[in-house]
């Protein structure tokens, strides 16, 4: 276990809705410079975990620590400057330009009518050129591919210049090119930036082969840990039936059964 | 279909009313008949065959063609049988239902108000006479004209209803028609003369048989009428410019040239700034044009419902720069109101020309009528 | 957009709003000639008195209120339309018209009915009433937006209050005598010209207080045009916001609709003309542009409905759809998409 102070830390967590439990007893701790999956099927409550986590769902039981605060107790505003979202199936303005959009995660630090200071147009500067997109800074969003979409939206999040990112299923919609693409990118975002970034996603096999830590839901129960930990543990074995997919400990990754 | 339907309407109906022209009805069985003199009023006749008689009036609703023919007759009387009628009528009616306060005068000065046995809205009727009935429970309240309660208006099983309708195929008067009560359409308030509106008295005579009592009620105030337009002609040089009506929002609504009011002005000796428009009934205009043309108007009569200068003050601070309001010429006839709050113009004005054109004379050239004081038309407040 | 282009923009139109000032100031039944026009303006004696009145009293509070009305609503359909992410959302889909209508129409047609004294009937009456009416829809659908999450539940409830309000207007009309109806369908064809300087005053310091409001809102409003998720891990507050929006929209269609009558069309179709002609989402742009364009609009439409030269007049109302739909229908045909 990493010997700094985690960026966010679960501790003892119900989440779900007051009709629904979704999981229970979730503890887990977020770092600096880890690209962290979340891994389950449709319906386990992937997208609850990370709801929860962002503070846009208040948690059933439990406490989320934002750097030693409960993040309960945070106003919108003061979550903003921790954690940044990029979302699935995101909405849009056809007119918004991609530079005005990535501006608009300047937002928690801009004045009353969210107007950009020089240093604001740096950081948008800056998240443009990481993503590598300042050549289409100027297109509008309803001009732009699925793709090039997504990684406007990433550069949105890097702009608020939070220490953690959370995406909920980054690569939905995309091929398989660009879905390693992003990958590849966010696992570059940790490791030169520094962040935590979290995402959800489908991509077992590649979540396996770049994340550093993997949270697997699976009916109501958490298990959270370095993919290299989940293989030995045999836990990857037990997240499909059996009987259509299984996993080899060799390549690493989930194979179709063949009859 | 349906842009040629309404073309293919109005030939029949052109068609229907050439063959009727050509061929007058019941001029087969009674080829004579004695016909009632109208003088004026263009929207009834009558013809009284001896066996029976036959009302006609036409135009009862705006910008219609249609005549209504109603065949009169007495009890024991056999009327030939090949007459087309839209309702038969036992007369000399003994229970009447009227539905415009304007029917009221002509019931009561043909003394025959006692057959009135409902009204819709008895509040609005003024006549001393005819409330000293109501608050005898003589006479039952129908609810609104527009929504009349037909079980209480059959449960009085009247002879007959005089309707009166914005538009043709008004539903409440067919489902009393359906119900075997015969309507019978009065379109007094169409007539575009003054004395026309008055002449409709005789439309009542006919149906009470007292036709000679509603021509000599008829001539009398005929006379009056005459009598008082002829101090104008004689004496008069100067005509006073005069303005009428008032502001709805900011459009003003006010009688057209050819219309009943700008009559009486003009025979009262007023010069009707409106006088060259050709609308027989209201203009709407806009307040600049209005105000631009009579702001030095010297005479503003029957400006809408009000009764005071506070009143109009209030509404719009532009009527306070009219010459005529500065100057307090303001005559209205909404103040001189019945017991109930009917307004006494709008029920016995059209029955009485006479006394409305000498409140206009009275108050275009006071000189004229020293004595006489005014019925209808006051002084603003 | 580059800055120096947007300030090019707004200075043109800018212009243009003078131009149809004094265009629609110019122009009536009465045919004044545009130099004595300009000297009434200024104070200076004139020959013709009733012109010079024409032209103070009439002519500049009508200029004055339609561009009251016309930005006021433009403005208010522009907050609606980004509040609820929905193109067809405009001033009135919280209910406010049929909250107002419904004041006047009991008003005018319910007299008989409680007994309502001659006050109500007064003009003042009639803007009390409207004002009233739609206060009332509004705090309902503020009572509604504390307790819905979804800001789309909040829409339907404002247009069930419209077929609500809608409907007991209907039952007032039948049961009412022609003068009252005609009376109230007078007031449904909206007005601009019979506001006393006292009323454009009042209906100023709405105007005023929603447009300060609504600058407030410009910032969350620019984060939720990328939805209310997104906002509020920008740091919005969703709850405040909404309030803020509601709240603006109310002052400004509400005392409108209390002062003019309901005005239809410009409060949605103005945004959607702003967005097909500046390809701008930021609201600190789109707002001005909103609101001078409405502005703009709203004269040109009632130096329609004045009919220049005839001494006739046609309802503003009637004026701003039979001339406005055409024209965004053109620009949607030709552009073949909504930007929305």
């Amino acid at each position: 276990m990493n010997k700094e102070k985690p960026i966010l830390s679960v501790k003892n967590l119900d989440i779900g809705y007051p009709q629904k439990q979704v999981a229970s007893n979730i503890n887990v701790e977020i770092h600096r410079n880890a690209l962290t999956a979340v891994i389950g099927i449709n319906g386990s409550g992937k997208s609850t975990f990370l709801n929860t986590l962002s503070g846009n769902l208040p948690q059933t039981a439990g406490e989320i620590f934002i750097r030693q605060q409960p993040l309960h107790n945070l106003p919108p505003r003061k979550i903003a400057e921790h954690i940044s979202l990029v979302l699935s199936n995101p909405v849009y303005s056809q007119n918004l330009s991609v530079y005005d959009m990535v501006a608009l995660g300047r937002q928690p630090y801009t004045n009353w009518l969210g107007l950009l200071s020089e240093q604001d147009k740096q950081a948008v500067q800056k998240a443009l050129q990481l993503i590598d997109i300042e050549s289409m800074a100027h297109r509008k969003c309803g001009e732009l591919s699925d793709g090039q979409l997504q990684k406007a939206f990433i550069a949105r999040a890097l702009a608020q210049d939070t220490e953690m990112i959370i995406l909920d299923e980054p690569t939905n919609h995309l091929d398989l090119y660009h879905k390693a693409f992003v990958f590849k990118l966010l696992k570059k975002l940790t490791q030169e930036t520094g962040k935590a970034v979290v995402l959800a996603t489908h991509e077992l096999n590649l979540a396996l082969q770049l994340c550093d830590e993997l949270i697997l839901i699976n009916q109501g129960e958490i298990i959270a840990g370095s993919p290299k930990d989940l293989i030995q543990n045999k836990v990857l074995h037990k997240l499909f039936p059996s009987d259509l997919i299984r996993f080899d400990e060799k390549t690493k990754s989930f194979w179709v059964v063949e009859n | 279909m349906q842009k040629i339907l309404p073309f293919l309407l109005l030939i029949f109906l052109i068609s229907c009313k050439e063959e009727n022209k050509s061929k007058p009805p019941n001029s087969a069985s009674s080829p004579k008949g004695d016909t009632l003199q109208v003088e004026f009023a263009k929207g009834f006749s009558a013809v009284d065959y001896g066996t029976h008689k036959i009302l006609k009036v036409s135009n009862p609703f705006p910008e219609s063609d249609k005549t209504y023919t109603y065949l009169l007759t007495r009890s024991g009387e056999k009327p030939p049988k090949d007459i087309d009628y839209d309702e038969r009528v036992n007369i000399p009616i003994e229970k009447i239902v009227v539905t415009s306060t304007t029917h009221i005068p002509s019931l009561e000065s043909l003394e025959v108000e006692n057959t009135l046995v409902g009204f819709p809205d008895l509040d609005y009727i003024s006549s001393p006479k005819t409330r000293q009935r109501i608050e005898e429970d003589k006479i039952a309240d129908l609810d609104q004209n527009e929504n009349i309660n037909l079980e209480v208006l059959l449960s009085l099983q009247p002879d007959a209803v005089i309707g009166f309708s914005m538009k043709e195929n008004n539903k409440v008067y067919s489902n009393i028609s359906n119900a075997g009560t015969p309507v019978i359409f009065n379109g007094d308030w169409n007539e575009e003369n003054p004395m026309g509106k008055a002449e409709w008295i005789k439309f009542f005579g006919v149906m009470y048989d007292k036709e000679a009592e509603a021509e000599k009620h008829f001539e009398t105030i005929k006379e009056n009428y005459e009598s008082a337009k002829a101090l104008i002609s004689q004496e008069v040089e100067e005509k006073p410019t005069v303005l009428s009506g008032a502001m709805y929002q900011d459009v003003w609504y006010l009688p057209g040239g050819k219309s009943w009011m700008a009559q009486f002005i003009a025979d009262a000796g007023g010069n009707y700034l409106y006088k060259n428009t050709d609308e027989t009934g209201s203009l709407s205009l806009s307040f600049e044009s209005v105000f631009d043309k009579a702001r030095d108007a010297e005479i503003w009569i029957a400006p809408s419902g009000f009764t005071s200068f506070e009143q109009m003050k209030e509404d719009s601070k532009h009527y306070t720069e009219f010459e005529a309001f500065k100057n307090k010429q303001l005559y209205g006839y909404t103040a001189t109101k019945g017991e109930t709050g009917g307004v006494l113009y709008f029920e016995l004005a059209p029955n009485r020309p006479d006394l409305v054109l000498k409140d206009l004379i009275k108050i275009f050239h006071p000189e004229l009528l020293a004595d006489y004081e005014n019925t209808f038309f006051k002084a603003l407040e | 957009m580059s800055a120096k282009k947007i300030r090019i923009y707004f200075g043109i139109s800018l212009l243009f709003l003078l131009c149809f000032f004094l265009l629609n100031i110019s122009l009536g039944s009465v045919q004044i000639p545009f130099s004595q026009t300009l000297k009434s303006l200024f104070g200076q004696l004139t020959e013709n008195q009733a012109h010079a009145y024409i032209i103070k009293h009439y002519r500049l509070p009508k200029a004055i209120t339609s561009i009251l009305v016309g930005s006021g609503l433009a403005v208010s359909g522009l907050l609606m339309q980004t509040l609820f992410r929905n193109p067809l959302a405009g001033p009135y889909v919280l209910g406010l018209s049929s909250g107002a209508s419904l004041g006047v129409a009991l008003v005018i047609m319910g007299g008989s009915l409680f007994g309502i004294t001659a006050f109500f009937l007064s003009s003042w009456g009639v803007i009390f009433a409207a004002s009233i009416g739609s206060f009332l829809v509004m705090l309902a659908v503020i009572a509604a937006s504390f307790r819905m999450k979804n800001t789309m539940a909040i829409l339907i409830i404002g247009i069930m209050f419209a077929a609500l309000t809608g409907a007991i207007v209907n039952v007032l009309s039948y049961f009412s005598p022609s003068e009252q109806l005609q009376r109230y369908v007078f007031w449904s064809f909206g007005s601009l010209g019979n506001l006393s300087t006292q009323e454009l005053s009042i209906l100023g310091l709405f105007w005023l207080l929603g447009m300060i409001l609504a600058v407030f809102s410009l910032k969350t409003l620019n984060a939720l045009l990328l939805g209310e998720n997104y906002a509020q891990s920008m740091g919005a507050s969703i709850k405040t916001n909404r309030l803020l929006v509601i709240v603006a929209t109310s002052l400004l269609a509400g005392s409108i609709t209390a002062f003019a009558g309901p005005i239809a069309f410009v409060g949605l179709a103005v945004p959607h003309l702003v967005r097909l002609v500046i390809p701008v989402s930021n609201h600190l742009i789109l707002m001005p542009a909103v609101l001078i364009a409405g502005a703009i609009l709203m004269l040109i439409c009632d130096v329609i409905a004045q009919l220049p030269g005839s001494e006739l007049t046609l309802p503003i109302n009637a004026v701003t759809s039979i001339f406005g739909a055409p024209i965004v229908i053109w620009l949607l045909m030709r552009k073949k998409k909504l930007v929305f």
